[in-house]
């Protein structure tokens, strides 16, 4: 017996459309742990800057994470894992800005501290 | 001749890769580009490793995603860029801020040893005063002590002077006193002897002394103070003379007490043997063989410090050989 295209093609195709609800169930996973770790992100984030719903960095990541959620609820996982990569990057975002002022607002009051404390010294 | 064309072909999609990644992408590179400047940064480079590696993976994904993907990959890749920026600053504002607090600890240190010295210094000058103001306490008390003292002294010696000037008043007051009484006696004396004036007339009183004998004429027989002699006493002397008109010498003395001058008193007492000498010739004997002599308060026969020793020390006396 020889195989010849007229047979392997078929059964490229049977193969394929076999493994297809694989393929679709690891897409899912793979959305849904980006959304976890998305709302894990937002409540750090929410955390750190507890006048978060201003930040604009933290409405955007929300307004994606809800984008995910309803491509999740269309079964477009592709897309829903985008969009919480998306959302992932401006929560972490929002997270490093409100460090970032708290950094430069500790090292302002340290520098403060530290001349008062000189003056004081002197006196 | 196969294999030749499969190799040829492998290569050729290789070379296309590679002149694929190397072509010049407008919205990947600036942002490589960044994040080439953060690593280079001095200060930044070394911070935030894990963002910037996320970083770099981002902008990496862009190149290998699907273009539908693309616009969604260069988002999150500025994103991450940005991240890994400001965790970087964070790092380093972190740093500072550790660095700040170590400065701070070390102003503490310093202020507080700074206070300890003071500390030191102040326990120092207060313990100086205090031995200041004890030796100054001390001193005003010796001053206060010999001030005293000296006031004690002075009153005492005020005292003394005081008592001193009194026993002399007193000294004195008593002497006058006492003259006044030897006066007042030798007044009462005369008149008793010129009371007895009339009465027959005794030759004063004699002593046997060696080879000659000596009259002795009260001092009574004179006036306080002067140099005549008595009604009595004259008489008494008459009633001597003629014992004594074959005497071969008569030598007329005559003493005073101690009181007064001593010139004064030696004056006295030799005017007053003149007077005896003048009332012996008077009398009869011969004026060549007396002689009259003073000798003040020397040779007393009493005590002078009594009325009664000073009477008797006040005499005249004829010594006859």
């Amino acid at each position: 017996m020889t195989l010849t295209r007229r047979k392997i093609y078929p059964a490229a195709l049977g193969l394929l459309l076999a493994a297809a609800p694989a393929f679709a169930i690891d897409a899912r996973a793979l959305a849904e742990a980006e959304i976890v770790r998305v709302q894990q992100a937002l409540q750090t984030a929410q955390a750190l800057s507890p006048q978060g719903a201003a930040d604009e960095a933290l409405r955007r990541s929300q307004e994606l994470l809800l984008a995910a959620e309803d491509a999740m609820q269309r079964r477009r996982w592709r897309d829903a894992t985008g969009l919480a990569q998306q959302a992932q990057a401006w929560a972490e975002l929002s997270s490093a800005r409100t460090r970032l002022l708290r950094a430069r607002d500790a090292v302002e009051q340290r520098n403060a501290r530290n001349a008062d404390l000189r003056r004081e010294a002197v006196r | 001749m196969t294999r030749q064309w499969w190799a040829v072909a492998l290569l050729g999609l290789a070379l296309a890769g590679t002149a694929s990644a190397q072509r010049a992408d407008p919205e990947v590179d600036p942002l490589r580009a960044e994040l080439a400047r953060l690593d280079a940064d001095p200060s930044l480079g070394e911070l935030a490793g894990v963002p910037r590696l996320q970083a770099r993976q981002a902008i990496d994904a862009v190149a290998t995603g699907r273009r539908r993907e693309r616009p969604q990959r260069l988002e999150i890749a500025r994103l991450r860029l940005e991240i890994a920026q400001a965790a970087a600053e964070t790092e380093l504002l972190q740093r500072q801020a550790d660095q700040l607090d170590r400065e701070r600890d070390q102003i503490l240190l310093e202020a507080s040893r700074r206070e300890a010295e003071q500390a030191r210094r102040d326990a120092e000058r207060l313990r100086r005063e205090a031995l200041l103001r004890e030796e100054e306490a001390e001193r005003m008390g010796q001053l206060a002590e010999s001030e005293r003292l000296a006031r004690e002294q002075s009153a005492a010696e005020a005292e003394a002077a005081t008592a001193e000037a009194e026993a002399a008043r007193r000294v004195a007051a008593a002497r006058s006193r006492e003259a006044e009484l030897a006066r007042r006696e030798a007044e009462l004396a005369n008149a008793l002897l010129e009371a007895d004036a009339g009465a027959a007339a005794t030759p004063p009183p004699r002593r046997r002394v060696g080879n000659r004998d000596v009259y002795t004429v009260s001092g009574s027989a004179f006036g306080s103070g002067r140099a005549q002699l008595g009604t009595a006493a004259q008489a008494s002397l008459a009633a001597l003379a003629p014992q004594l008109r074959n005497a071969r010498s008569i030598s007329v003395t005559g003493y005073s007490d101690s009181q007064g001058d001593d010139n004064a008193n030696l004056a006295l007492s030799r005017q007053r043997a003149e007077a005896v000498r003048q009332a012996l010739v008077a009398a009869g004997v011969p004026a060549a063989r007396v002689r009259a002599v003073g000798r003040g308060e020397a040779d007393p026969v009493a005590d002078n410090a009594t009325a009664e020793g000073r009477a008797r020390n006040r005499r005249v006396e004829i010594s006859v050989e």
